[in-house]
């Protein structure tokens, strides 16, 4: 080999490793970019899922709240209306007309209770007037009474009242937690607690039950409920983690930057 | 002295040798910032080149072999790099492989030393060799850990970036002189000097890309979304 060419190959194989490196440069910026585009596409069809869920989440209510009016309030309107005639009919029958009025009276009384409730369920007074810590302990001890199911609440040394949307969020994702246990579940204990750590609130909230799959429950047709709780924790920047497996309980750990 | 420094020594070896000072200089400006384990080590590694060169330089200018310094330059490199790379790999088996490949490498420069040239005061070239690969397959598997992981947001302002970068291409650089030197020994006197000349420049880069490294110890690194 003559000089030259040895010197020529030595210089390119010398070069080689600066080539390299700068051919490592670009591929590692275009394989960032194409990560990045993977990402977010993931990122939009995730925020379109929540917005979907969160869409179906409120026809839920309205629909909920439209059959609540027509059964129970528009029922008891009805009735009342039709008892109202009858006092028209009897006016010259006291004990009859008495008899009627009474029982107006219970209806009406019955009607404005199912729209306290009704009013309730949308909006706990009880969140509204004392905040979340005495919402909660109200919501457990009720659901306690109501299904017999133990549900507990702890809440450490945490005192007063939080942001109002942190509070009504947590207090949502709590009630859908535990009506999931109750429902789907078949838990016996529930456990709430919330607490505060690293400047977040966390609430963990954990059962004893059958536990679900979450691949399963998050399939595009299966129901809302735990893209609706992602969806109010992204609305407060919240986080949710996930314990979860079939045939053992589950646990969730949602954490709110206060 | 300096007549005969100035005289009798090429000014690009006085240059390159003087360049460490800046690596070693940003390492005692950014002291407090170096603080993760591998950037400590870096700065150690600048610390026990000057030792060596104080060494190199003073035997050369006293006119006696400095062979033996170049020899033990292997071990350093092969211990302290090595240490290096097993601190930034995050993954347990690369980490593993590291930790092997030094106790093998520093076997095989103790058995090439004793065996192979048997004077420690000449220049061990299969040792210098094997060195260079050594280090040269270490940082491919660090930049074969950032190409999968893809954590680094901007490279250019991360500190093993750059210091891998001038270790790949100061020890390849190395490397191709070495083999190429044992051609062109039987040739010219010129491209020898043309080869060392190289060699000195690789040296350049290699010490300002170190320093460079150094230098964005303060940086804080931004890492990809998908990474955290």
């Amino acid at each position: 080999m003559n000089e030259v060419k040895i010197i020529i190959l030595g210089t390119a194989a010398m070069l080689l490793p600066t080539s390299a490196i700068i051919i490592f440069v670009i591929l590692y910026y275009r394989r960032q970019r194409l990560q990045r585009e993977k990402l977010e596409h993931i990122e939009e069809l995730h925020r379109q899922e929540m917005l979907e869920a969160s869409v179906a989440s409120q026809e839920n209510v309205r629909r909920q709240i439209g059959g609540d009016l027509h059964d129970e309030i528009g029922t008891l309107l009805s009735a009342t209306r039709m008892s109202l005639s009858q006092i028209t009919k009897y006016g010259d029958n006291p004990s009859k007309r008495e008899n009627l009025l009474n029982q107006t009276q219970d209806l009406l009384n019955e009607a404005l209770n199912n729209v306290r409730r009704i009013s309730k369920e949308l909006m706990p007074s009880t969140l509204d007037e004392f905040g979340l810590i005495i919402a909660l302990k109200d919501f457990t001890q009720k659901m306690t009474e109501h299904t017999g199911v133990m549900v507990c609440f702890s809440h450490g040394e945490l005192v007063g009242k939080f942001d109002s949307k942190i509070e009504l969020a947590l207090y949502r994702t709590a009630q859908e937690l535990v009506n999931n246990a109750l429902k789907h579940a078949q838990a016996t204990i529930i456990n709430l607690t919330l607490s505060e750590s690293n400047n977040q609130l966390v609430l963990q909230v954990s059962d004893n039950g059958i536990g679900f799959d979450l691949e399963e429950v998050n399939q595009p047709n299966r129901g809302i409920g735990i893209k609706n709780i992602e969806s109010r924790i992204s609305v407060i920047k919240g986080h949710i983690k996930f314990d979860v497996e079939k045939g053992r309980g589950a646990s969730f750990e949602i954490s709110v930057p206060l | 002295m300096l007549e005969i420094i100035l005289n009798r020594i090429p000014i690009i070896y006085l240059f390159s040798s003087s360049m460490l000072i800046i690596p070693l200089i940003i390492g005692i400006i950014n002291i407090k910032a170096i603080m993760s384990t591998p950037l400590k080590i870096i700065f150690f590694y600048c610390c026990i080149y000057i030792c060596f060169e104080s060494v190199s330089w003073y035997y050369a200018l006293h006119g006696w072999q400095n062979h033996f310094v170049e020899n033990t330059v292997n071990y350093s490199d092969v211990i302290i790099l090595g240490c290096f790379y097993v601190y930034i790999l995050t993954n347990p088996l690369h980490k593993k492989i590291v930790i092997g490949i030094i106790i093998i490498a520093v076997i095989t420069l103790i058995i090439s030393n004793v065996f192979g040239i048997k004077d420690y005061n000449r220049i061990d070239s299969f040792a210098k060799s094997f060195t260079d690969v050594i280090i040269i397959f270490l940082s491919l598997i660090f930049f074969y850990q950032l190409l999968n992981t893809l954590e680094i947001r901007n490279l250019f302002q991360y500190s093993y970036f750059w210091i891998s970068t001038s270790l790949l291409i100061y020890f390849s650089g190395i490397f191709f002189i070495n083999i190429f030197a044992e051609y062109i020994t039987f040739n010219k006197d010129e491209s020898i000097k043309f080869y060392w000349h190289i060699k000195e420049y690789l040296t350049i880069f290699h010490r300002i890309f170190i320093a460079i490294g150094l230098w964005f110890s303060t940086t804080h690194q931004q890492l990809n979304p998908s990474s955290k």
